[in-house]
């Protein structure tokens, strides 16, 4: 089945480990703020 | 999109291979949302379709644009069907999502049958719900029109998702997106 029968895909592994390291960074600001649904 | 480090990743190679393969090359994001779910800010989200888009400014009167608001400052309007038939959300999750922390649930295939009224959405069949747990690391693609929800986590655990949603084609008259545009001779490349 695709995506465009289901609506919906899931990508494993999509970004490496380092991607999200430093995505995780990125959002570290938006925890200080206490932000949890923000427009970025 | 404000941010550079979020305009990079969503122009990336990876992201816009994903994206190329369902919108085709002249795709280009117009949002940016960050979530999360932890102990102290943890909430059930309910069966619902994403129908606003953020705009530039305030509409008034383009027709088949409705139900306008503001969110964070930020207007809104639901724009037609045709419009949202033609987006794809990319969710990028930074932490492990499993049974306990709230992830997505989805009735496969409900984006088939356009904006879902309330009765409409209590008739589809709940027992086809499909729970989706995913890695970190993983990427989920979206319809818009996807019926979805999620339940509150029940683990201490973060469970944070950057949410990038994309478009192919601008909007009418004075509506235009809060982020990005189609330009005439775009070929795949990201105009933000």
């Amino acid at each position: 089945m695709s995506l465009a029968e289901l609506g919906y895909a899931i990508v494993e592994q999509s970004a490496t480990a380092e991607t999200a390291d430093r995505l995780i960074e990125l959002t570290k600001s938006f925890e200080r703020s206490g932000a949890v649904v923000r427009e970025i | 999109m404000a941010i550079p480090a979020i305009q990079e990743l969503s122009a990336s190679a990876p992201f816009r291979d994903l994206v190329r393969h369902v919108l085709g090359p002249d795709s280009f994001a117009v949002r940016a949302l960050y979530f999360d779910k932890i102990p102290d800010a943890n909430w059930k989200v309910p069966w619902h379709q994403d129908l606003t888009v953020a705009v530039h400014k305030r509409v008034s009167d383009e027709p088949g644009y409705g139900a306008r608001s503001v969110k964070a400052g930020v207007p809104h309007v639901e724009p037609p069907v045709s419009v949202l038939e033609q987006m794809l959300a990319v969710r990028i999750h930074l932490d492990d999502c499993g049974r306990m922390n709230g992830p997505l649930r989805v009735i496969p295939g409900s984006h088939k049958f356009g904006r879902l009224t309330a009765d409409q959405q209590s008739a589809l069949p709940k027992d086809r719900e499909v729970s989706r747990t995913v890695r970190r690391g993983d990427v989920i693609l979206l319809r818009p029109l996807l019926l979805h929800a999620s339940s509150a986590a029940q683990s201490s655990a973060h469970r944070r998702v950057i949410h990038i949603e994309y478009a192919v084609c601008n909007l009418p008259g004075e509506v235009e997106w809060q982020h990005g545009r189609l330009h005439p001779a775009q070929t795949g490349v990201n105009s933000n």
